[in-house]
């Protein structure tokens, strides 16, 4: 059963974490390991939260900032297009599949 | 030469601006899914299945582009910002739209299930975010997901200043005149709002 310090010693700990987050979204570059030396018992939960915390806050990067291989995604079903494969002619990208390019080909002087 | 995302967004910007189709193409297809996820984080929960109507999010976008002569490139965060703002506004006239002439939207393509016709002039769909592997590629759209799920659970002022400073941009002193608050109470706000998300995150 947990005691009162205990419960104290976690609030603690969590409002410690909070405060971390706060200095890192105003981009102080808070030290993790003052923040563990503080509370050594908590350690592994800090170190969790704090690397949980990161990965969501990257969600928000990914959603406004696109990678390299977004462009070149982009630009290469578009190159495609005009191509002649056989009697056929690539005249344009009408989907794009997970890890290939999806074409539309129409029968050429036919 | 190498170039980064931000200076491809903006030679992209400036051949679509020129009159270059195949640019604004491009520009569709590699912002498309991340205007659309903006714009649901942005709206109430219950208009949000609207925009799975892929038509729609489709015509906003492109005349959202088309417009781009009134727009001036900065960076590549402004640019999506600018770019989901404006597609907000014409989907949100199309929705009105859609209200008043009683459109049938049995007619209406839902996403997941759109498949492009040949007919349309538009070349470039809306594809899922992507990146390097398909497992990549799920992964990434599922803690998309997530999020989204995640901050639909919190509470409204915390949902608020998260999409304020992360999904808007705004720096913690517009925060704070936006919301009456001081800057010192915005950073505070938006620390115990991050860390309700991360463990709504993690929660799902």
């Amino acid at each position: 059963m947990a005691t009162m310090d205990d419960n104290n010693k976690e609030r603690s700990f969590k409002e410690a974490v909070r405060q971390f987050v706060e200095a890192h979204l105003r981009g102080t570059a808070p030290d993790i390991e003052e923040l563990v030396s503080k509370y050594p018992e908590f350690e592994h939960e800090i170190r969790q939260k704090v690397k949980e915390f990161h990965k969501v806050d990257s969600l928000f990067d990914s959603l406004v900032q696109a990678d390299e291989c977004d462009f070149e995604d982009a630009a290469a079903g578009l190159e495609l297009v005009g191509e002649k494969i056989g009697s056929f002619e690539i005249v344009e990208m009408i989907g794009q599949a997970v890890c290939c390019h999806q074409e539309y080909a129409r029968c050429s002087g036919r | 030469m190498l170039y980064s995302s931000n200076q491809k967004t903006q030679q992209l910007v400036t051949l679509a601006k020129g009159g270059d189709e195949s640019a604004l193409n491009q520009l569709c297809r590699v912002y498309g899914e991340r205007v659309r996820r903006i714009i649901r984080l942005r709206m109430a929960r219950e208009i949000r299945p609207r925009l799975d109507s892929m038509d729609l999010v489709q015509d906003a976008l492109l005349n959202a582009l088309r417009g781009l002569e009134d727009f001036t490139y900065k960076n590549e965060g402004d640019f999506l910002r600018w770019l989901s703002r404006i597609t907000q506004n014409a989907l949100r006239d199309n929705l009105d739209k859609l209200y008043t002439d009683k459109r049938d939207i049995r007619k209406e393509v839902r996403l997941e299930n759109y498949e492009p016709t040949t007919g349309s002039g538009f070349v470039g769909t809306p594809g899922a975010i992507q990146t390097t592997t398909p497992s990549a590629i799920l992964s990434k759209k599922e803690d998309l997901d997530k999020l989204e799920k995640a901050i639909d659970q919190l509470k409204p002022d915390y949902r608020e200043v998260i999409v304020l400073s992360k999904i808007d941009g705004l720096s913690y002193k517009e925060i704070g005149d936006r919301l009456g608050k001081t800057i010192d109470s915005v950073g505070h706000l938006l620390s115990r709002a991050m860390v309700a998300l991360t463990e709504a995150f993690w929660a799902i």
